[in-house]
């Protein structure tokens, strides 16, 4: 008599944890040029890959963890920059996160503080995973999220586009859901010139 | 392995074994995967809170779903396995949920590991862990969830299973493919788990079986072994006990001689002579014995010698014979020693206490010399000695037996004597005793009859003696003969006469009672007869004289007759009556015989009796019976009742004088040998004679009263010829079945009376008994000198309680708590002196209960009834007609004051109405014929205000007198609507100011708590309320201050408002007498001289309270001032704003000081209604004049109207003529109802003010419904008209129109117009 209810109990919490995973963080339009008051350099050889990752966030290191296949897919063919968030009174605490330490494992990638979320509003960065891909021009390739659902890793569209985009191939898609916690950003306003932003320590 | 099918019962054994197993499997295994679901559960909140403890949104943080996923979601999971774990463990829904949880559990991790391929692992070790079920059906149902799960969400979400973004439903079958291999793997396994639990089983039961059964042989084994061992003790016990039964002393002895075990004789011997029983074992044995303690070193050495011969095996058996003498006596000994193996050469010695035989030994050695004396002795006697042996064969016979037998000793040797000497007349019996007791070798002694060599019969007297040899084997018999020949012929004569007395006195003894007296009369014999009869022993009656038989039946000269009689030698007889020992009498025919000695005198007197007692019973019985009969007869012939005897067919055997004369009072004669009447023609009714028929069959007596039909004549007809206007006679029929001798029933008894009078005053009396209970009064009926009561019917039972046996057993005047015995006795005496006279009397019945009953009772003497009369008594229960009496005087005395009061009250009003119309009456005269009055202003405005204050004052009385009728009409009805409590206390403050002021008394307000702006009460009541009270309050003070307190209760919703003076204050008879609001009272008529008034105001205010909620309570002091308080419902004062005390007096002083500004104090009468155009419709001239006087002197503009049509034609045709209307409501052609409602008909919204004489509610009612706006009752008061024409005159003011001249208007108008009355 318990069994069925119990069954669709169950059923039902599978389902509102399915749902949850696959709600993508809210995300908008990053400028369609490279900044010129942005704070830091692209590279201009190479498309540049900017990573907007909250450092507390759990989710996002199935991101790191498919950002680091697209690098290995992809090697030499992108300037990856990860840009970690966090807000000044808590730098140091925020910054020694296990997804901190593993950003800062990534090969061929810069990984630089973002205090108070000042780039993450330049770029209009909302969630944490959010990927932006300039080209050696500075144009806007790419925008968007490099995993499937919450804290899953595996194969998904934005790390398939990116793929694709950095391969020199047609592009399937210009934008993917970005899944993951809301980033740190300050108020709405241009970003002053460094010292805001600087480089993260290994 | 191959193993032999075992039996059926181990089969089944094993399958038990095998379930039970399985069972145990699965509780365990619901166990286990109950503590891995929990550690699941656990696991995966630590790793949701180790991997992501939180989601974040900038810098704020709150707990991961992950983390509420792993608690709630995991938590459910577990919940039911768990609960099914330990509520149902080993059932099989238990298992296949926990099947399914797992394979959940196995989903879940697949899905937050994203699809990892590691995770899948988990739902291998699933099925692995549900494998220890052994329950194919556990794997199968996980894994269908397992597959169901992979192929739905492989389908729509291959990335949480697999990983990849699409995924080819072959990677499904894939997976489903490795699931199902590791299936099979595990049911084959579970299969082989099964297979080695079936054999397990199977082995646990064969040995289980064998374990029963070497438990049953160990048990019979045992069983034997303990029955051998109690064998082998009981036989131990036995030896034991056998040989300490011997007297023998016994002792076993080992090879050494020494004394293993010994008998309680031999132990007995030893504490006897000195020695420790008890330290006999192990001892040698010639430490110990007899030999050794005889002091004999010879014996002892020749024992010691045997001893050893016997345990050394020389010898097979020793026997020695030695004395051992102690202090006391000599004794001898014989010791004897048998060899035996037990194992070991062992020796038992028995020595015995031969010194009886020693002794006896030499005894017989002493007898033989005395038998050889004895033989010669034999030798010579005169009596026959034979000596035969065992056989009873003569040996020798001595001369004596040659003497009597004449056998000489060579012709009798080896001769059995019984076969020589017996013969014919021998007798057998004897001859049978002797040679069983010879055969017994027993001693013999009787006597027998021989015969001798010559034919001599001879008679014997033998004594035969067994002899026994030294052994005590018998050796022969002994035989010493008699001859007693003389002697037997002797005893057989005497014999013979002696039982032919004893045969006769037998006789005797059972036939009669026999005496033998000596001549003195005592007792010197009796028999056994005597004895039987008489009571008494023999032992009682030797000596006794025949006196203690006396009866005192006969007399003395019976006696003496007798003793004469017999003293002469005479056989005298007679039949005596004698008494028994136990003082029953009984008869005997007497005959005594005197015996008369040698010199012919009585001797002795033999009395021979026969007893005669039933004889003489039976004579007696039969002279009573025949006695008896006579009387029955007589009383049969005399009996007033009629007495028949029939057969069974009815036919007359007798009938007694009686019968007769009732069969012919119904004109029948009785005949014996012909049919009784009854029986006779059906004069019974058919039903009735069968049952008295069977009845008397039965032997059963029939009764039952018959009511039989008669006609006029009286004669009896047949039952079914009975018509209703037949008389009819009741007849009592009893009917009684005689018997035979054989007691056959073969008659009938009839006994018959006529009862027809009885049942007739039987029915009467049942009838008057209906009657007196029907009675609704009571009827009491008790004897008139007792005073008990011998009736008292329903009603009368009712009244007192008590039921009729208990009335039987009081008297009347136990219920009458006025009277005893002697005052009741006196009260009724009048009905004893004159009788047929009754009394009648209210008084007082006591119930059972202890309460009184009024009631009115009615005696009466009935001389006849009883032995000194009854009294009866009608009882009329009178408290019903009491208490109408009672209140009928109330309500009487009540008319009577209310009348009075009235009366009172109307000639105070008479007066009160007389007075200002006199006044009035008396100055309007002299107004008008006083012209020098009329002239002069200052008299003349006098004179007015006179007038005025007079008919202000009749208007008072008027409405108080109207009120008062509607209040007692019940007409009067309050409403209930939104009032103002503060405006109505400063409306009545600021009215009665001008009267306080004029007195110059102070009118102060207070407010003692938070007053609410609004409640729910009727505004015009309670002003008349506040009026009256501070009116009267005023009216009464002439120094000091009328104060009057508001203050609210918001809990009991009542406001209250206390007026409270400073004046003349009541006495406590006159606050009594006004506290109960008579309508027509003051305190006192002085007062309403004094001080005015009708007396109805406080009445009137006090009705009004009551019904708006409340009441008026008063309290006064004489000299010091008086507080009369009113309250009022205030209805729900919740959400009903409050206003502070304080705030109350700022309100007054904003009010005021916009007053002040408004110019409101005092205004110039003559300019309120400057500008205000008024349309009045009124019909009456007067009112015409007086209305628009007031009106136009304030300022206002006024067209008339003379009825309700002119007046709606003038707003018709000038709608912007006129700001406001007042309409009179009784008009003439159109009344101001019907003119309001055709110009609201019309649209005007002109404000119209009804004018009406009517104040009733209703009327109000009718004036809105119709249209107006407010309304004024007649007499208008010209404060309050100008009030209202200033409000709706100033509130609508139309479009300002010129106003046309007065002079130009409408023909339709009339000619009186502004310009005011001429």
């Amino acid at each position: 008599m318990l069994t069925l209810p119990w069954f669709l109990g169950v059923t039902a919490g599978f389902a509102v944890l399915v749902a949850y995973g696959s709600v993508p963080g809210p995300s908008e339009s990053p400028p369609d040029h490279w900044p010129a008051t942005a704070s830091i350099e692209r590279a201009t050889d190479r498309p540049t890959l900017l990573v907007f990752v909250h450092p507390q966030c759990p989710c996002t290191l199935a991101t790191i963890a498919e950002l680091e296949r697209l690098i290995a897919e992809v090697s030499g063919h992108v300037q990856p920059i990860v840009l970690l968030g966090c807000p000044a009174n808590q730098r140091q605490e925020w910054l020694e996160t296990r997804l901190a330490q593993r950003c800062q494992m990534l090969s061929a990638s810069q990984v630089l503080a973002d205090v108070n979320g000042v780039l993450a509003t330049q770029f209009n960065a909302m969630t944490s995973g959010f990927c932006v891909l300039y080209s050696a021009t500075g144009k806007l390739q790419f925008h968007g999220g490099i995993t499937y659902q919450r804290g899953h890793e595996g194969e998904s569209h934005g790390r398939v586009a990116l793929r694709r985009i950095l391969n020199g191939q047609p592009p399937l898609a210009t934008k993917a859901p970005v899944y993951g916690c809301q980033l740190i950003r300050t108020e709405n306003r241009p970003a002053p010139p460094s010292p805001c932003c600087q480089e993260v320590e290994p | 392995m191959i193993f032999s099918p075992p039996s059926s019962s181990i089969s089944q054994r094993a399958r038990e074994i095998e379930q039970a197993d399985l069972r145990r499997r699965h509780r365990y295994t619901d166990r286990l995967f109950a503590v891995i679901m929990l550690l699941q559960v656990a696991g995966a909140i630590v790793s949701a809170l180790v991997v992501s403890p939180q989601t974040w949104m900038g810098t704020h943080s709150s707990i991961h779903l992950h983390v509420w996923s792993a608690l709630g979601l995991g938590s459910l999971l577990a919940s039911l396995p768990v609960l099914l774990a330990w509520k149902q463990p080993g059932a099989a829904s238990t298992r296949f949920v926990i099947a399914i949880a797992q394979m959940l559990f196995s989903s879940l991790l697949i899905h937050f590991s994203g699809g990892r391929l590691e995770t899948h692992f988990h739902i291998f070790a699933s099925l692995a862990l549900l494998a220890f079920y052994r329950d194919w059906r556990v794997l199968a149902v996980a894994s269908v969830v397992i597959t169901a799960d992979h192929l739905i969400r492989g389908t729509f979400w291959p990335l949480s299973v697999y990983g990849v973004l699409s995924a080819s439903p072959w990677r499904t079958l894939e997976h489903a493919g490795w699931v199902l291999l590791e299936n099979v793997v595990l049911i084959i396994a579970c299969r082989e788990g099964l297979l080695d639990l079936r054999r397990i089983a199977n082995r646990e039961a064969e040995l289980e079986r064998r374990n029963e059964q070497f438990e049953h042989e160990i048990a019979a084994k045992t069983a034997e072994l303990a029955a051998t061992n109690l064998e082998l003790s009981e036989a131990n016990a036995f030896l034991t006990a056998i040989l300490d039964a011997q007297p023998s002393h016994i002792v076993i002895l080992d090879e050494a001689g020494n004394i293993k075990h010994s008998n309680a004789a031999w132990k007995a011997f030893r504490s006897e002579n000195g020695g420790q029983s008890s330290v006999l074992r192990d001892r040698n044995y010639l430490d110990v014995c007899a030999v050794a303690a005889s002091g004999s070193v010879k014996e002892a050495a020749e024992a010691a010698e045997k001893i050893l011969a016997v345990l050394s095996g020389q010898s097979v058996f020793e026997t020695l014979t030695y004395a051992c003498h102690s202090s006391r006596e000599q004794r001898w000994f014989t010791m004897e020693l048998t060899p035996f193996n037990a194992p070991g050469r062992h020796a038992v010695m028995v020595q015995n206490n031969v010194t009886r035989q020693h002794m006896e030994h030499a005894i017989i050695e002493a007898a033989n010399r005395e038998n050889s004396r004895l033989a010669a002795i034999v030798e010579k006697t005169t009596n026959a000695v034979v000596l035969t042996d065992a056989h009873q064969r003569i040996t020798w016979v001595n001369k004596g037996f040659e003497r009597i037998s004449g056998y000489s000793l060579e012709e009798v040797h080896g001769k059995s004597p019984g076969r020589l000497l017996q013969y014919e007349k021998t007798d057998p019996a004897t001859v049978g005793q002797m040679r069983t007791a010879l055969m017994a070798g027993l001693p013999f002694h009787g006597r027998i009859q021989n015969r001798g060599k010559d034919g001599r019969e001879y008679w014997l007297e033998l004594d035969i003696q067994p002899t026994f040899d030294q052994h005590g084997a018998l050796e022969g018999f002994m035989g010493i003969q008699s001859d007693i020949s003389e002697l037997v012929a002797a005893r057989e004569s005497v014999e013979r006469a002696l039982l032919q007395v004893t045969s006769l006195r037998n006789a005797l003894d059972q036939h009669s009672l026999l005496s033998i007296t000596d001549r003195t009369g005592k007792i010197i014999d009796v028999n056994t007869g005597f004895c039987l009869v008489s009571g008494y022993t023999r032992k009682e009656l030797m000596g006794q004289n025949h006196q203690i038989l006396n009866s005192g039946f006969h007399p003395q000269s019976f006696w003496e007759e007798m003793w004469k009689t017999i003293g002469q030698g005479k056989v005298w007889r007679r039949e005596v009556c004698n008494r028994a020992k136990d003082g029953s009498l009984y008869w005997v025919d007497s005959t005594i015989v005197p015996q008369l000695g040698p010199d012919g005198k009585p001797q002795q007197y033999v009395s021979l009796r026969f007893e005669i007692t039933e004889k003489k019973r039976g004579e007696e019985a039969l002279k009573r019976a025949n006695e008896q009969n006579h009387l029955l007869a007589a009383a049969v012939e005399r009996s007033p009742d009629a007495t028949i005897v029939t057969d069974l067919e009815g036919i007359v055997r007798f009938a007694n004088p009686a019968a007769m004369r009732l069969d012919q009072s119904f004109g029948h004669t009785i005949e014996l040998g012909q049919p009784a009447l009854l029986f006779c023609d059906d004069r019974l009714p058919k039903p009735m004679l069968q049952q008295l028929l069977h009845s008397i069959c039965e032997g059963n007596v029939f009764q039952q009263p018959v009511e039989v039909p008669i006609d006029p004549r009286g004669k009896l007809l047949q039952y079914d010829d009975r018509c209703p206007i037949h008389p009819t006679r009741w007849l009592s029929v009893t009917a009684s079945p005689l018997a035979n001798e054989d007691g056959v029933v073969d008659g009938i008894l009839f006994a018959e009376a006529d009862v027809n009078e009885e049942i007739e005053t039987k029915r009467a009396l049942e009838e008057i008994t209906t009657a007196m209970d029907s009675a609704t009064d009571g009827v009491f009926m008790f004897d008139a000198e007792s005073l008990r009561f011998v009736y008292a019917n329903k009603e009368a039972i009712k009244q007192v309680g008590y039921s009729l046996d208990e009335l039987q057993k009081m008297t009347a005047v136990d219920i009458n708590p006025h009277f005893d015995i002697k005052s009741f006795g006196e009260f009724v005496a009048p009905l004893v002196t004159a009788p047929g006279s009754s009394i009648t009397v209210r008084t007082e019945h006591q119930h059972r209960h202890g309460h009184r009953i009024p009631v009115e009772n009615s005696f009466q003497l009935v001389a006849e009834l009883g032995t000194q009369g009854r009294f009866i008594a009608i009882v009329r229960d009178i408290s019903e007609q009491l208490h109408a009496e009672q209140a009928l005087e109330t309500a009487k005395e009540q008319a009577v004051l209310a009348s009075l009061a009235k009366s009172e009250f109307l000639a105070n009003m008479s007066h009160e109405i007389r007075t200002p119309m006199t006044a009035i009456l008396g100055f309007a005269d002299l107004l008008d014929t006083s012209p020098e009055l009329a002239a002069d202003p200052v008299q003349a405005r006098n004179a007015i205000q006179t007038i005025r204050s007079n008919a202000n004052h009749l208007l008072t009385i008027i409405n108080d007198i109207l009120d008062m009728s509607k209040i007692e009409a019940g007409r009067m009805t309050m409403e209930q609507i939104d009032t103002d409590p503060i405006q109505i206390v400063e409306e009545v403050a600021s009215l009665m100011q001008p009267r306080a002021i004029g007195k110059g008394v102070m009118v102060r307000l207070e407010y003692d708590t938070d007053i609410p702006r609004k409640i729910q009460s009727d505004p015009t009541r309670l002003r008349q309320i506040l009026l009256n009270l501070v009116g009267n309050a005023i009216k009464f003070t002439e120094v000091g201050s009328v104060t009057v307190r508001t203050s609210v209760d918001k809990e009991s919703q009542k406001m209250r408002f206390q007026v409270v003076d400073t004046g003349i204050g009541m006495t406590t008879e006159q606050r009594e007498l006004i506290a109960n609001f008579d309508a027509f009272s003051q305190a006192d008529g002085s007062t309403t001289r004094q001080f005015g008034g009708s007396g109805l105001g406080l009445r009137i205010s006090n009705s009004f309270a009551e019904m708006l909620g409340g009441r008026i309570e008063i309290e006064s002091q004489i000299g010091v001032g008086s507080t009369l308080s009113a309250t009022v419902s205030t209805g729900d004062l919740t959400d009903v704003p409050m206003l502070a005390p304080e705030q109350i007096s700022q309100q007054q002083q904003v009010v005021l000081k916009d007053k002040q500004q408004a110019g409101d104090v005092p205004q110039d009468p003559a300019k309120r209604l400057e500008g205000i155009r008024i349309l009045l419709a009124e019909d009456g001239p007067d009112n015409q004049r007086l209305i628009s006087f007031h009106l136009r002197k304030a300022g206002a503009e006024v067209v008339v109207a003379e009825n309700g049509r002119v007046a709606a034609e003038a707003i018709e045709n000038n709608p912007k003529l006129f700001d406001m209307v007042f309409m009179d409501m009784q008009m003439p052609e159109l009344d101001g109802y019907e003119a309001t409602r055709r110009l609201r008909r019309a649209g005007h919204r002109h404000p119209i003010v009804a004018l009406t004489a009517h104040a009733m509610d209703g009327d109000r009612q009718n004036c809105t419904e119709a249209g107006c706006d407010d309304y004024a009752t007649k007499p208008i008061d010209r404060q309050q008209l100008l009030d209202i024409a200033e409000r709706y005159g100033k509130s609508s003011k139309p479009t300002a129109l010129a106003i046309p001249d007065l002079a130009s208007r409408s023909s339709s108008l009339p000619s009186w117009t502004s310009s005011g009355p001429s």
